[in-house]
């Protein structure tokens, strides 16, 4: 590298590193969602969604109507930043994620030691005590129930103290490591679950018993000194004992007290045992003195479940090599940033919520706005993922060689650990007996000491009443005397019995203790002897242990690798499919053009055709009208023509006739009249025929428009013909292409569908979560107004039972505690009810939480359940009440949409709401089952 | 997700719906398709438990051993099947015993009440740290039909809603039947039908705009769920058995046990995939024949209409009905003329569905005392059950994610008894 090239890629890994610590966390979560995500992504969510969705992550419930109002009005640009500040600072914050973490440790267990509300109200003060995750994980796994605050021993109460019920849930909720396959042999699916995971966990509770004196006294938890996780796998025989050791960890080690030094309070029958070493405090001061990777993550990525309503990894308690983080980086950089923070719950929630990512829409992208996918060489990553799962390999060879050994040392080691477990049985036998003599001396020496005391006080007043009958000489005081010196005397006797018995059970006593020593004192080889051994095993435990976490952080790197290829493959395939889905577009709006411009023409010319046509239908008739009026004049003419011809016959008759009688007088009469009609009718003849000329001449022009007219009709016919086949090949491919997109399309969304599911695409867009049965309560609760209405009764009462004196309305300090109070007796007003939809709508004690579920019990529950009813009647400024007392319809609407959805409605949905008021003959009425549509919505029920 | 809704070709149809069925517990989602399918033929398959409770002596019902020193006072009858006999205290059964089979090889090890009835309901020993579903919720899970709005997982008798459905959630917990509908399932005031209708048009009308925008399995399963209860609704009578003929009732008879049974008709009727019969009081550590005498006679005539009528009515091809208890008796008779609990050698009666009829497996010797031929245990039964239901009973639910195997994956069924 040449050295200006040198320079300027340090200066760049400098401005890097600086920038890295000093961008906040929910920048740098930003950059690798986005850095790892080549799919289409959802545009930034609106307002109205932001403020629901933050409203009901962090306070449990949707805002109130005024809430959204005030927040869609605020102008200011940070309006988002101020909203969630304010969340993380509301009463309602505490109570919510005290709910939120009390489900995640107990999961709905309901046990008869610790009441669900009392670990709820530890929470909720540890929170806002600002108590770090840590501070509390560390308070609920090793707390006995004799310290306060007894609540906090709910986590381990609840379960009784079983061990093995405590192992798999703390290596689940604290460790997000579901080992419980592991509990009796190598988990058979998940390669990182082994056995010695499970009882490494195992060996801190396995010593812990439920100790109850009597049911009415509170349950504590006693703890024994001995006891160790030892395990034989039901598949392949192989044993091992276990050391406490968390996931990730070592196991501890530390001095094996002497026997007899093992107890502050040594187990007994109705004794609550106290070991000088507790397992279970070592399980907290373990996670305090040495960081945990494995709990780091785990909490990060359940409060990022939180959140998202997913996990980075999911399911949250399934953290393995086969199942890694969507994104590896973000993972680990949120587990060593909130480590950094001091387990700040609040401080992760606030970041992760002023992410872009987390402000994402609900609504998916369009499959074709895929990005292309970031530069980087796919090939060498894949071969990367190969190269890591053969190093992976690699160290699994060595761990199994290793585990070999671990064996080999085991078995060596049994007569020796036989040895050491029949020695501290003997030892703990002769401290038994020791305990067992010492109480007998205790009794006989109490016993000596009250004889010694009674004497004392037979003596005296012996002697008093002695000197009282000296003084007065009576004699039946005398006798008294007598009898008392006879009672002093018997007593005398009795004293020395005792303190023989004493004696004896002095002797007994330090022959028990001398026992016990010369027992601690023979045992002690057999004792020490487990060292070397122990030392041994635990090393190579550790060497092998190692080996195999290496493998997993090498496999998980690989798995994470693999998923993000075949997720680039699946984008890249949409990318392209996007873009030919573009193209198909193009060409069909082309094809579109083309037939919308020769459809225009086509409609002209069909115009045109249309005016031809009746033209020629004009000419036509012209012609036929003309033809008419010619044939009348033909007609005429060959009248005349025909009288003609008979007058010239009857002239020529006529001369005929005078020619044969010439003596016919008459004859020139007729022949002139004949004469006079001949020119007559030659004059019409002649009229006629020049009638019937110019008739003719004048159709010339009629004819030749109609053949013209014909002729501009066939044109027409012809051009539309043509334009007609034009169009057909367009519309043709016009269907082709329609097809083509459609089959794109459909292809789209497959891989869409296949995107979705890989979790490189997990946070692409807000997923829908169904809200937990106390955001549904809750939101209910407040949407219906009912929320309020218990407010003000717990007020009025408040204000009743303990009123406020003038001067104190003024003091806000006293206001505020006011305030508090009312809070606290309106949530504890509605508790059972709340409780009502935990039954119905969680699911079963012990299981995850965070499943959906639908059942037709809910359904019938909101459709004809009481609660719901009840709420619905209007009531004192409840949501009915106030859309009743509007009387403008698109106002009901509006009312309706904000409180109960948390937005406006858009005018399709006014209109509905509108047009459904109008048909019924019952406003009010009409009014409770428009709100109840909406309660009962799909929107309503998720999150989004 | 649109992708999963676009194609609307019939074979995606049935496989969405079966894969909405299978929404119980939210996204989980069956991953292989063609074994969805082959399930869906299946469906109509359902199953009858009838618990004898307490414990029935196996001596005095399907593996009598008259004349030996603990065979007891009472003789064992022919039946229907050539060779085999059963006790003479189920004189009707004996009849039916062509449509049964018996496995007479139990061995489940536990003489305790609790852990036996795990035992044989949940197919596995109880461990903690460990919750399984009941085999009822296995079954109203596995053979759910997705146009049935009536609860897949019913005890007779009961109420309320069990807490047995570990991880399959509570959509496939018990309900408990009492001769009364379901809560919330009638309408009240002035809600009428109409109204109902026009309240419930308006909330698909908000679903529809809001669910185009984004729709999931999950929110279908939600909506789903309102018309089924519409559906619950129209059927709430399904529950009511006096809606069955006078003759009826005299058949299967005026106590308890003959309620049930004609209950548990009527619900396998409505095609409800599973349904348990209890009977109870069979565990006589004192007086163990008279007790049996009396409670296998209430037992024999309402059990032997039921596979009557289930077989009159062309059911019993598709309905696999078990007569089980939490285990047997010793067949060492106690000074109080009693039997005790006793898991090492016992048997149960099967028949229906996927079951071979007339069929013995297993055998326990000459006085009861030790299964010698072919021993079975709960792990054994169950695998059975699911696989005379037509389901892989080796394969796994995925709950989120997690897998979760039907059956133990150490056993697998009586291969032989299946057909």
């Amino acid at each position: 590298m040449s050295r200006p090239l040198f320079l300027l890629s340090l200066v760049l890994t400098l401005t890097a590193t600086a920038v890295t610590d000093e961008v906040p966390l929910h920048q740098r979560i930003d950059r690798l969602i986005t850095t790892a995500e080549p799919g289409p992504v959802a545009h930034q969510c609106d307002d109205a969604t932001f403020v629901r969705r933050a409203t009901l992550a962090l306070s449990g419930r949707i805002p109130t109507r005024d809430e959204v109002v005030e927040f869609l009005h605020d102008p200011a640009q940070d309006k988002r930043t101020i909203k969630l500040n304010d969340l993380l600072q509301s009463d309602d914050f505490f109570r919510h994620m005290a709910v939120t973490l009390e489900l995640m440790l107990m999961e709905r267990r309901s046990g008869t030691h610790v009441k669900t509300s009392d670990f709820r109200q530890y929470l909720e003060a540890a929170l806002r005590a600002r108590k770090s995750w840590l501070d509390i994980a560390c308070e609920v796994l090793s707390v006995d129930g004799s310290a306060t605050p007894p609540a906090a021993a709910g986590f381990l109460l609840q379960r009784n103290v079983e061990p093995h019920l405590l192992t798999r849930d703390t290596g689940r909720i604290f460790f997000g490591m579901d080992l419980q396959c592991a509990q009796c042999h190598d988990h058979p699916l998940i390669d990182d679950y082994r056995q010695d995971d499970y009882y490494g966990l195992n060996a801190f509770f396995v010593r812990a018993t439920l100790f109850q004196l009597d049911k009415k006294k509170p349950a504590q938890i006693s703890e024994k000194a001995a006891g160790e996780a030892t395990f034989k796998s039901v598949f392949t025989d192989r044993e091992g004992n276990m050391r406490p050791r968390i996931p990730g960890g070592s196991e501890l080690t530390g001095a094996s007290l002497q026997p007899h030094r093992r107890y502050r309070v040594f187990p007994a029958k109705n004794v609550r045992a106290v070991p000088v070493d507790s397992r279970l405090s070592r399980l907290a001061q373990t996670l305090r003195e040495v960081p945990s990777v494995p709990f780091d993550r785990n909490i990060a990525n359940r409060l990022w479940a939180h959140m998202f309503g997913r996990g980075l990894v999911h399911p949250v308690d399934l953290h393995h090599s086969a199942n890694p983080p969507s994104h590896p980086e973000l993972l680990t950089l949120l587990a060593s940033e909130l480590r950094h923070h001091h387990h700040d719950i609040a401080w992760l929630l606030r970041e992760i919520a002023l992410s872009q990512t987390w402000q994402r829409s609900f609504q998916l992208p369009h499959p074709a706005q895929a990005q292309a996918p970031l530069p980087s060489n796919h090939t060498d990553t894949a071969a990367d993922a190969n190269a890591l799962f053969q190093q992976a390999d690699e160290h699994d060879a060595r761990y199994a060689e290793l585990l070999d050994q671990v064996d080999t040392a085991v078995a060596r080691g049994k007569t020796v650990f036989d040895a050491e477990a029949r020695a501290v049985k003997n030892v703990e036998a002769a401290i038994q007996s020791r305990n067992a003599a010492q109480t007998q001396f205790h009794k006989a020496r109490s016993k000596t000491d009250q004889a010694q005391q009674a004497l004392a006080t037979l003596r005296k007043s012996s002697a008093s009443v002695a000197s009282c009958a000296e003084l007065l000489g009576d004699h039946t005081l005398t006798e008294l005397v007598t009898e008392l010196a006879a009672v002093v005397k018997k007593q005398e006797a009795v004293v020395p019995k005792l303190q023989a018995a004493m004696s004896a059970e002095q002797k007994k006593l330090s022959d028990a203790q001398s026992k016990l020593d010369a027992v601690v004192a023979a045992t002690q080889p057999a004792i020490l002897a487990t060292v070397p051994i122990d030392n041994e095993i635990r090393k190579l435990r550790r060497a092998a242990y190692e080996q195999r976490l290496k493998a997993q952080t090498l496999r998980t790197d690989a798995e994470a690798e693999t998923k993000r290829q075949a997720h680039l493959a699946i984008t890249g395939r949409m990318l392209e499919l996007g873009k030919t889905e573009e193209h198909l577009a193009a060409q069909l709006a082309a094809d579109e053009a083309t037939q919308s411009t020769l459809q225009s023409e086509l409609q002209m010319m069909n115009g045109d055709l249309a005016d031809a046509k009746t033209e020629h239908e004009r000419r036509k008739a012209d012609v036929a009208k003309w033809r008419g009026r010619l044939q009348a004049q033909e007609a005429f003419v060959t009248a005349f023509a025909v009288q003609q011809k008979a007058i010239a016959d009857a002239v020529s008759s006529v001369h005929q006739l005078s020619a044969a009688l010439p003596n016919l007088t008459e004859a020139g009469q007729v022949l002139s009249n004949l004469e006079n009609a001949m020119a007559a009718a030659e004059r019409e003849l002649q009229k006629h025929q020049r009638m019937l000329n110019e008739g003719q001449k004048a159709y010339e022009p009629v004819r030749d428009a109609s053949t013209s007219a014909l002729m501009a009709m066939q044109q027409a016919e012809l051009r539309v013909e043509k334009l007609e086949r034009q169009l057909r090949p367009v519309r043709q491919s016009q269907q082709q292409l329609r097809e083509q997109i459609a089959s794109t399309r459909q292809q789209l969304a497959q891989l869409a569908d296949e995107a979705s599911k890989s979790p490189l695409n997990r946070f692409a867009a807000a997923r829908l979560t169904g809200l937990t049965p106390e955001q549904l309560a809750w939101s209910l609760l407040t949407a219906t107004g009912q929320s309020e209405r218990q407010r003000a009764s717990v007020a009025a009462k408040l204000d009743k039972d303990q009123p406020l004196s003038e001067e104190q309305k003024q003091d806000p300090r006293v206001l505020q505690e006011r305030t508090r109070q009312i809070d606290l007796n309106t949530h504890k007003a509605l508790e059972s009810t709340v409780a009502r939809f935990a039954t119905l709508y969680g699911a079963s004690a012990g299981q995850p939480q965070d499943q959906f579920f639908a059942t037709v019990d809910q359904s019938l529950f909101l459709a004809n359940g009481a609660d719901i009813r009840g709420w619905l009647v209007p009531n004192a400024g409840n949501l009915t009440d106030r859309v009743n007392r509007l009387s403008d319809p698109v106002a009901a609407a509006k009312e309706l949409y904000l409180s109960v959805l948390s937005r406006p409605p858009t005018d399709e949905e006014t209109t509905d709401v509108v047009e459904y008021l109008k048909q019924s003959r019952n406003t009010a009425q009409a009014v409770r089952e428009l709100a109840w549509g909406l309660l009962t919505s799909a929107e309503f029920r998720f999150q989004h | 997700m649109d992708a999963r809704y676009a194609c609307q070709s019939t074979a995606h149809q049935i496989a969405r719906r079966g894969f909405l069925s299978l929404l119980g517990t939210g996204a989980a989602s069956l991953a292989a398709g063609p074994s969805l399918l082959a399930g869906l033929q299946q469906q109509r398959r359902r199953m009858l438990v009838i618990f004898l409770s307490g414990g029935v002596s196996q001596l005095e019902s399907w593996d009598p051993k008259p004349r030996t020193d603990t065979g007891g006072p009472f003789s064992a009858i022919p039946t229907a099947v050539p060779g085999m006999h059963i006790s003479e205290l189920l004189p009707k059964t004996a009849q039916h015993m062509n449509r049964l089979s018996l496995i007479r090889g139990i061995n489940t090890n536990n003489g305790d009440h609790g852990k036996g009835k795990y035992q044989m309901t949940y197919g596995r020993n109880q461990m903690p740290g460990v919750e399984n579903p009941h085999l009822g919720a296995v079954c109203a899970r596995s053979l759910e039909r997705s146009d049935n709005p009536l609860p897949g997982h019913i005890h007779i008798p009961g109420g309320g809603r069990g807490n047995n459905a570990a991880y399959l959630g509570p959509r496939y917990a018990s309900t408990g039947v009492n001769g009364k509908p379901p809560a919330n399932s009638q309408r009240l005031g002035n809600l009428t039908i109409e109204i109902d209708e026009r309240r419930n048009a308006f909330r698909r009308r908000a679903n529809e705009r809001f669910l185009s925008q984004r729709r999931t399995a999950e929110t279908d399963a939600y909506t789903q769920s309102f018309e089924q209860a519409q559906g619950l609704m129209e059927k709430r009578d399904a529950f009511d058995i006096s809606q069955e003929s006078a003759k009826d009732h005299a058949r299967y008879g005026s106590h308890d046990f003959g309620q049930h049974c004609l209950t548990a008709r009527r619900m396998l009727e409505h095609d409800v995939p599973y349904v348990q019969v209890s009977h109870t009081n069979y565990d006589t550590h004192n007086e163990n024949f008279s007790f049996h005498l009396e409670q296998l006679a209430e037992f024999d005539a309402p059990f032997s209409c039921l596979l009557t009528d289930l077989s009159d009515r062309g059911m019993l091809e598709s309905t696999l009905v078990v007569v089980m208890s939490e285990f047997g008796r010793t067949p060492r008779i106690n000074a109080r003329y009693g039997r005790d609990h006793w898991g090492k050698a016992w048997s149960i009666c099967l028949g229906g569905a996927g079951i071979q009829p007339g069929a013995v497996i297993g055998a326990t010797n000459t006085n009861g005392t030790e299964v010698v031929d072919r021993e079975v245990d709960h792990g054994h039964l169950f695998h059975t059950y699911l696989s005379a239901l037509g389901l892989d009973s080796s394969s796994s639910f995925n709950i989120g994610g997690r897998e979760q195997p039907l059956a133990d994956p150490a056993y697998g069924p009586i291969d032989e008894l299946l057909i």
